[in-house]
């Protein structure tokens, strides 16, 4: 099977939907770039080249760059769904979120449950998170717990080529709004995709490995983390159970539960900020359902709670290291870990 | 300098990269007939036993237990009682030197392909191994793809002409079935690939469904042999809720217990082959092929019982669960019905070696 990286796996999933149902459109800053000059029309295809190509496929009236108004373009999208299209509309980067809010938390959002069930809303907001690239503090959060607190959006986070292809094109054919978060430091990494459409539902957890001795959750870009800390681990004979839950929202928490109830314990790793966040969402679900499995205090891994450093050291101390993430797991078996 | 052979890394069907040294059956000094088992190799599908090809003494074991080496890689060195250790340092330094030239590292095994057909509109694809004036059709059954002959297209491929063909709906040929759907429309579709392709009169080796397929096939084509696997034939014992089962299952826990009852070794079914399946099942038009084939499976076991049309040998898994192995001479009253213990419905796959060796058998009559 041809081997293909984070970003072909999107555009893979755009351009198939885009050729499936001619209702489904692209919008967003630069999602084609090069409009009015002189230069070279499909110029961008995103600031990171995820969209590239398909403005020749499609045309300027399916992929549509904006002005530099967040507000406007979830608004249109949001309006344009309810009207029957399916825009996919992005959103450059997560930190921008405050200025356009509102069109998707309190609009989209409650458009079924403001009508009567009667309104649907096909949109999909798609979103680049993420620290690790020196992009510095307004540039580099995981705002995902934010979303996820919201009823009505789902919240998609893949954390591999795979997995990005299928969980986008079910997000397009989803008729509710779907919020796909995109880790930029993930772009370039690689897995085998199917040349063909796939979807991959939602609220369906991955077990990447599976183990008996702890139960380790991760979101995104976390995954691969948490892969190495459990393949660090295994040669010590500790078997980690690592979930990918890949949707916060819906959470797939039999998966978690039932993880936890064999293994007696749980470290939930994150990238978003530690106070409300959604390792913590993932510890009390836990503590309040599967409190008697439990043969160990729940360990968290997140951000200490600070802005993203710029520098690039402080950046990567800032992040949870497999490192971080080893020692957690042994602490969670009483290995006491020396401090780093 | 005493003659030496290289023994590599086995290559097991297309999709095989790489295969992880189990356990080895033989040390180093043991003496070895055609046939004896030397190791077992861990796929990512299945674990299968490596047998030796030819008589002679291990000389050296180079591959660890538990090591994973791509295929083609030297696990052992093979060759005559008494060669010395300097000798067998030269050749293994001198296989090690050919490995990192890629080219030459191609002619350790002559690879199968994946080739395309488009028959009646619909896009085919198949694997193709092997030369031979006479030609093999192998028909993998619901839900799997040519990919399950993994273990018997490289032995057969040494005398026959060995095709492995993903039937629509399945693998990576169009998920749109042929006509309604019908056992008639897929036999119809693989006379015309047989045509299309200019194979001439066939062997035809099907299993499970792709039995069914295949002694539809023979009762209206002409064939040199009709070979057939736990195939579904009217009237069997077929276990209807695996097919319901297994439609249904969308997350890997379920289908990995869905899998288990496909084989008798539980522990048979790997991560990977769970992994595949699901992969597989998510792909557009996946699901609604299974539904519209699992209805015809029903049907057919629920018809009027009668023996193949053509003249067939029968395999089947001892411990199968899926189709049991109806008694001796219920169905095959000048058939031949071998049964293979240790094994449920997936014989070729479970005990590969012993199935083998039968569908070879029966393709020379």
């Amino acid at each position: 099977m041809p081997r293909k990286t984070y970003r072909q796996a999107i555009n893979e999933a755009l351009d198939s939907e885009m050729a499936r149902d001619e209702n489904v459109i692209v919008i967003g800053e630069d999602v084609a770039g090069g409009a009015g000059g002189s230069g070279e029309d499909d110029a961008y295809g995103g600031v990171l080249g995820v969209t590239k190509g398909l403005v020749g496929k499609y045309g300027r009236t399916r992929v549509i760059d904006t002005p530099i108004t967040e507000s406007a373009i979830m608004g249109a999208a949001a309006g344009a769904a309810s009207t029957g299209l399916r825009p996919v509309a992005e959103l450059m980067f997560v930190d921008f979120l405050g200025v356009c809010f509102d069109q998707i938390f309190n609009q989209a959002a409650k458009f079924r449950y403001m009508f009567g069930g009667k309104a649907r809303t096909p949109l999909v907001i798609r979103s680049m998170i993420g620290a690790g690239l020196s992009a510095a503090a307004q540039h580099s959060q995981a705002l995902h717990p934010i979303f996820t607190h919201i009823p009505g959006l789902k919240v998609v986070m893949p954390s591999n080529a795979y997995d990005a292809k299928g969980l986008l094109i079910q997000a397009i054919r989803d008729d509710d709004p779907v919020i796909f978060l995109e880790h930029k430091a993930l772009y370039e990494t690689q897995a085998e995709v199917p040349d063909e459409a796939y979807t991959i539902p939602f609220g369906e957890a991955e077990f990447v490995t599976e183990g008996d001795d702890v139960t380790v959750v991760a979101f995104s870009a976390m995954v691969a983390r948490c892969k190495a800390a459990a393949d660090t681990l295994e040669k010590d004979g500790i078997e980690v159970e690592l979930i990918d839950p890949r949707t916060t929202s819906p959470l797939d928490e039999d998966a978690i539960l039932e993880s936890v109830e064999r293994t007696g314990r749980l470290v939930v790793v994150d990238e978003g900020s530690p106070r409300c966040g959604l390792a913590a969402d993932i510890a009390a679900l836990v503590a309040c359902k599967a409190f008697a499995h439990l043969k160990a205090p729940i360990a968290m891994v997140t951000p200490p709670h600070t802005p993203v450093p710029f520098a690039p050291n402080l950046e990567a101390a800032y992040l949870p290291s497999a490192e971080r993430i080893a020692a957690a797991v042994r602490a969670t078996l009483g290995e006491t870990v020396p401090a780093e | 300098m005493a003659q030496l052979t290289a023994l590599t890394m086995p290559k097991w069907g297309l999709s095989m990269e790489e295969g992880t040294l189990a356990s080895w059956h033989l040390a180093e000094g043991d003496a070895v007939d055609e046939g004896t088992e030397i190791a077992d190799i861990e796929t990512s599908k299945l674990l299968n036993t490596l047998e030796a090809k030819q008589a002679g003494t291990v000389l050296r074991l180079v591959a660890g237990e538990g090591e994973t080496l791509p295929c083609g890689a030297l696990i052992a060195v093979m060759g005559e009682d008494g060669a010395s250790a300097p000798d067998i340092d030269a050749f293994i330094a001198s296989f090690r030197r050919v490995e990192t030239d890629a080219a030459a590292g191609e002619e350790h095994y002559a690879a199968p392909a994946y080739r395309n057909a488009q028959v009646d509109g619909l896009n085919l694809r198949y694997m193709e191994a092997g030369a031979g004036e006479e030609a093999v059709l192998l028909l993998h059954g619901f839900g799997g793809d040519g990919g399950n002959w993994m273990f018997v297209t490289e032995e057969l491929a040494s005398d026959y002409r060995t095709i492995a063909l993903d039937l629509p709906g399945h693998g990576g040929s169009d998920k749109t079935l042929p006509g309604s759907g019908k056992l008639e429309d897929m036999a119809a579709l693989v006379l015309a690939f047989i045509e299309t392709e200019e194979l001439g009169a066939v062997h035809l080796v099907g299993h499970s469904f792709g039995g069914a397929v295949a002694e539809q096939v023979a009762a209206t084509g002409t064939t040199r042999s009709l070979t057939l696997l736990a195939p579904l034939l009217p009237g069997l014992a077929l276990d209807r809720t695996y097919i319901a089962d297994f439609v249904a299952a969308k997350r890997k826990r379920e289908l990995r217990a869905v899998l288990t009852r496909l084989v008798a070794d539980p522990d048979a079914i790997s991560r990977d082959m769970v992994d595949d399946v699901l992969r597989y099942m998510r792909l557009d038009g996946v699901g609604a092929a299974l539904e519209r084939l699992g209805a015809v499976a029903r049907e057919i076991a629920q018809a009027e019982p009668r023996p193949p049309a053509a003249r067939a040998v029968a395999i089947w898994g001892e411990a199968d669960r899926i189709i049991p192995p109806p008694g001796e001479g219920c169905l095959y009253n000048d058939h031949v019905l071998h049964v293979v213990a240790d094994a449920g419905h997936l014989p070729h796959l479970e005990r590969p070696t012993e199935t083998t060796r039968l569908i070879r058998t029966a393709l020379t009559g």
